[in-house]
């Protein structure tokens, strides 16, 4: 960091549509024999860096197993998954883990954040455990762009839904990983919280080049995306490049 | 009901086990304690009908305080057998007669005390092989003695005789005394009568002992026994009370034995009662959506207290059965490992009891649990599972009610403290347990602030980890108060004997250091044994020897008081001998005056010069004047109660020797040669044995240490119950915070963190419990010398065992961990997609 008001990706070689996440023939198969499921059935599909991308379709379509698998949270059956020039097959529980401390952020829908630790220190946690210290300057604006400055010291249960979950934000983006991966990020709050959350998520892709990939069942929430793809049966579907909630909608009608 | 509630146990039966554990080891020291002694007396009562078996009439000496025929005691002339023999309708009669005889082993060594008997018409024992001694050169030994060594029949033995000598005999047979509290683990040979006096030294009989003719009950026998020797100071009793005197006197020590274990077997119900308080506790709080789920459809409060008792009665059965199960177990086992192997008493009420106690304790510890999850709100079950904020928030009457009675409980302590009376002692204790309960009720105050500050410094080492572990330990206080309460208890009362101990052993030694300056002490190995004057007289007459003074000491009457009396040369008075002096000089003493330990005064009804009546065996009562009281201090003193001057003891005792010789090497002498002075001196004994004063303080601190031990392995029990409560706490708190652990693991946390956390989290726990009890237990510990010092009127010296304690705190810390180990390895395992969304 040279100047305080430059941001990081004006640094990077961000012109042309750098790969953030792959997969190749992704293949996730739960239980075996007769009983054997296929959630995820030969899934090849791209997320570009500083991209917004929404992950839409039914119950069962296999869209959280696809995030788990992209987020290293679970170890696919076949095919290929890489961040960045990482490839995640093969890798260790240990090396794993390490990757999503160091690489990866999370929103989850709900139990976001540990009771016992104060909104600064949940901010704080994927830097505490790998032994880090927060860039002082991107602390200030990530906090001051989630309008949280006041809330530092406060406990979770002291914070309502939308707060938990915009400290939630904060701490997937603390440590400015390759990629955040949001799991239903709006769906136990409110619509004007839930709206303040995604507009935070599109700013931080748009302003401060994060990606982020968002798995929502909410034709408004996708919307906030650049870009939508639409699972079915554990396969890719179709997509949808700068949707509305009304083309999501339609699109979803369609399919 | 019933259906939903065996069902939920049947489901929670993992999460129960542990708890139930602390119950089954708690009964299992019940019924353990129980049984054990019972099996114990029995076997007592038992083998006293070996010693009284075919006897109808016994006579002892009537002036005999000791038990009838007690060897060491009284003894009787050869005539009283011959008078006893002469009365009418006796079939057979024999005087039995036992004294000092020690065996040497297969390797030449002392084989321990032993003990040698005559053979009469009336054996206490029964032949177990080969045949009773028929010649002089002939002996029989105890089965067990035999069994160790290997003794074959025929084998020679040699035994050392009272004077001293060695003597050789040949191995007749082998007889079995039953377990006999007179001889203990002592070996026994078995002589003819004639060998027996002369090996054992004895000038007379213990008891004699007359069988009648068929058709002559007892007490007609005992009648004519009586008429026949009447004025001769004879005391006559029949077989059966010579069985019941006999058994009585051991039945005491077992009374003793037993109350004593049943305490520490209560102490370990108590933590086993914490232990299950809490689980109920946690597993409720765990429950409560279900709970309010069973409210919804219809449940009243009454059917889920129910439902919650049923519970604990079904746990308390199980776990109490298992525990009898256990206890009788382990008591044949341990009574198996005893020598005699006497066979194990499994009563009716030893089971009920334990039973019952077992049952009462799992009841009593779930019925506050209970209460609390009727008042669950049956809209709890719609809440959204966010767990609420837990705070260290506890009643102010509470508060209140425990300040109160931690105030009154010191303030009763302080004053038990200054009584100096067993009163005092006894208030100290009140006052101990009130504060030590209003402690415990103030612990989720006091819990937090004090993991805070114990996990400052692993936080600065490991950080996120240790910080995480910290939150976590600190996050329910009510919890992790009532988890670490239990190992408190444990720790607490090992911290206090530690001191009490530590504290005892100081003032000894110092003692022995500034008041009993001597260099060495001979005596024998054997109770009782004299220290053969030639050899005193070797010693006297070494040029490089200072001083060598003769100690006697006995028991004796004084007034109507039982207390140890001695007497010291006169050359040892002030100089190896210079206990503090209350009032007058002990050089005072001389021909018919005596000094007193102060302690010893009001058992004795005496002051500074006034007078005491002395009862010897061969001098009669004595009037001494008391010209001068000293301060022996220790509880284990090497000056007895009342001190004489010599030429009164020889006179009123006539011993064949000192009992023990104090030695002071002259001036210039190095240890070395004065050492090899008083070994050359000795070596024609085997019996005797040279103590330097440290050897002497290290005995009197073994004495203390072994009781010391023996706490520990009491207090192990109650201990290892309290870990399996950190451990059953921890499970259960993993099993709540799943969804969390699962969420860390998500951000980065690696298998290992997560495990280290968790250790980290139940050290902490323990190390809490470490320091609450080292500090409670060295306060109570402090207070407890200083009122055993205001007895001892002011002579127990203070004593922190630092090292000691710093070894309790670590140990009580690595077994945090060790309890940790099981939970920390669960929690690793779970997924963590799986933990995510399972909601």
């Amino acid at each position: 960091m040279t100047t305080s008001t430059q941001l990081p990706c004006t640094q990077l070689p961000c012109t042309q549509p750098h790969c953030a996440v792959a997969t190749t023939d992704l293949v996730k198969v739960y239980g075996s024999g007769d009983t054997a499921v296929r959630a995820l059935d030969g899934v090849t599909a791209t997320f570009a860096t500083a991209q917004f991308t929404a992950i839409m379709g039914p119950s069962g379509s296999g869209k959280s197993t696809l995030m788990h698998c992209l987020a290293g949270l679970e170890e696919a059956t076949a095919g290929s998954v890489r961040i960045g020039d990482t490839e995640l097959s093969g890798l260790s529980d240990k090396q794993l883990t390490l990757l999503r401390r160091q690489r990866v952020g999370f929103v989850f829908q709900s139990f976001n954040l540990l009771p016992t630790l104060t909104a600064a220190q949940n901010i704080r946690l994927p830097l505490d455990l790998a032994g880090t210290r927060p860039d002082q300057d991107w602390w200030d604006k990530v906090i001051g762009s989630l309008s949280l400055t006041g809330r530092l010291s406060h406990r979770p249960s002291e914070l309502s839904g939308g707060q938990q979950q915009r400290v939630a934000c904060a701490r997937a983006l603390i440590s400015r990983p390759d990629v955040v991966f949001a799991d239903e990020p709006t769906g136990n709050l409110d619509s004007r919280s839930g709206g303040e959350v995604l507009d935070f998520l599109r700013t931080s892709v748009r302003e401060l080049g994060q990606t982020v990939i968002m798995v929502t069942h909410d034709p408004v929430a996708a919307s906030y995306a650049g870009r939508v793809i639409f699972l079915a049966d554990g396969q890719l579907h179709s997509e949808l490049t700068s949707p509305t909630p009304q083309s999501v909608l339609d699109h979803l009608r369609q399919a | 009901m019933l259906r939903v509630t065996l069902l939920g146990l049947r489901y929670r039966k993992g999460r129960l086990a542990l708890s139930a554990l602390a119950i089954v080891l708690g009964v299992a020291f019940v019924a353990g304690t129980l049984m054990m002694t019972a099996s114990i007396s029995q076997s007592y009562s038992g083998s006293f009908s070996v010693g009284a078996r075919n006897v109808s009439v016994a006579v002892a000496e009537q002036e005999s305080a000791d038990p009838p025929g007690q060897i060491g005691g009284q003894v009787l002339p050869a005539a009283a057998l011959a008078a006893v023999r002469a009365v009418p309708g006796i079939a057979a009669a024999g005087g039995r007669l036992g004294g000092p005889a020690s065996l040497l082993g297969s390797n030449g060594r002392l084989l321990g005390p032993g003990f040698g008997i005559n053979v009469t018409a009336l054996n206490p024992f029964t032949l177990v092989s080969g045949h009773l001694p028929g010649k002089p050169d002939e002996v029989d030994v105890d089965e067990s003695t035999a069994a160790d060594e290997h003794f074959r029949l025929g084998q020679a033995l040699r035994v050392v005789d009272s004077a001293g000598g060695i003597r050789t005999f040949y191995l007749a047979g082998t007889i079995d005394l039953g377990v006999s509290s007179e001889f203990g683990n002592a070996s026994v040979t078995a002589f003819q009568t004639a060998t027996a006096i002369a090996v054992t030294g004895q000038h007379g009989y213990n008891l004699v002992v007359a069988s009648a003719v068929p058709g002559l009950s007892q007490s007609a026998l005992a009648a004519r026994v009586s008429a026949q020797l009447s004025g001769q100071g004879y005391e006559v009793i029949t077989g059966a009370e010579l069985a019941t005197d006999e058994a009585s006197s051991t039945a005491h020590v077992s009374k003793v034995l037993t109350t004593g274990l049943l305490i520490f077997a209560l102490i370990s119900l108590v933590v086993a009662c914490i232990v299950v308080y809490n689980t109920f506790n946690i597993l409720i709080a765990q429950r409560s959506r279900e709970l309010a789920l069973q409210r919804c459809v219809g449940a009243s409060r009454g059917q889920v207290f129910g439902s919650m008792l049923a519970e604990s009665v079904m746990t308390g059965l199980i776990a109490s059965v298992a525990g009898v199960l256990t206890g009788i177990a382990v008591s044949w086992g341990l009574l198996h490992v005893v020598s005699t192997h006497p066979p194990l008493v499994i009563s009716a009420a030893a089971v009920t009891i334990a039973l019952a106690t077992g049952l009462l304790v799992t009841v009593a510890a779930s019925v506050l649990p209970a209460r609390a999850a009727t008042r669950v709100a049956p809209l709890a079950a719609l809440a959204v599972a966010v767990e609420p904020a837990v705070t260290a928030r506890i009643g102010w009457r509470r508060v209140a009610v425990a300040i109160a009675s931690c105030a009154t409980g010191a303030g009763l302590a302080y004053a038990g403290m200054n009584w100096g009376s067993v009163t005092g002692l006894v208030g100290l204790a009140a006052g101990g347990c009130m504060c030590f309960v209003a402690l415990l009720a103030l612990g989720p105050l006091i819990a937090p602030p004090v993991i805070a500050f114990l996990g400052w410094l692993p936080a600065r080492l490991t950080r996120v980890t240790a910080q995480l572990a910290t939150a976590n330990a600190r996050r329910n206080p009510h919890r992790v108060a009532t988890t670490t309460a239990a190992l408190t208890v444990g720790i607490t009362l090992m911290t206090l004997f530690s001191v009490v101990v530590s504290s005892a052993q100081k003032s000894t030694d110092a003692a022995i250091d500034g008041h009993y300056p001597f260099d060495y002490m001979v005596h024998s190995t054997e109770h009782d044994q004299p220290v053969p004057p030639r050899i005193v007289g070797t010693l006297e007459r070494s040029p490089r020897l200072a001083l060598v003074a003769a100690v006697y000491q006995d028991m004796a009457t004084v007034g109507r008081a039982k207390v140890p009396l001695g007497a010291y040369s006169r050359d040892a008075l002030g100089t190896a001998v210079r206990p503090a002096m209350v009032s007058g000089s002990l050089t005072a003493i001389g021909p018919g005056t005596a000094v007193v330990d102060i302690s010893a005064m009001p058992a004795l009804h005496t002051s500074l010069a006034g007078t005491i009546v002395v009862h010897t065996p061969d001098a009669g009562p004595e009037r001494l004047r008391v010209v001068a009281v000293y301060n022996s201090g220790t509880y284990q003193s090497p000056l007895p109660a009342v001190l004489i001057s010599a030429a009164d003891y020889l006179r009123g005792y006539r011993p064949s020797g000192p009992d023990m010789v104090v030695v002071d090497a002259a001036s210039g002498v190095s240890t070395a040669t004065s050492r090899a002075v008083v070994t050359s001196a000795i070596a024609s004994d085997p019996l005797l044995e040279v103590d330097t004063a440290a050897d002497y303080k290290a005995q009197l601190d073994h004495s203390v240490d072994t009781i010391l031990e023996m706490f520990a392995a009491l207090l192990g029990l109650a201990i290892l119950i309290a870990l399996f409560g950190i451990s059953s706490t921890l499970t259960l708190s993993v099993i709540e915070r799943t969804r969390e652990s699962a969420l860390l693991r998500a951000l980065g946390l690696t298998r290992g963190q997560l495990r280290r956390m968790l250790l980290c989290e139940a050290a902490l726990m323990a190390a809490l419990a470490a320091v609450l009890g080292i500090g409670l237990g060295s306060a109570f510990g402090l207070a407890m010398v200083r009122a055993l010092s205001t007895r001892a009127n002011g002579r127990i010296l203070l004593s922190v065992p630092y090292t000691q304690l710093a070894l309790y705190a670590l140990i009580s810390a690595c077994a945090g961990l060790l309890a940790a180990i099981m939970p920390a390895r669960r929690a690793a395992r779970t997924s963590v997609v799986t933990a995510m969304t399972d909601h």
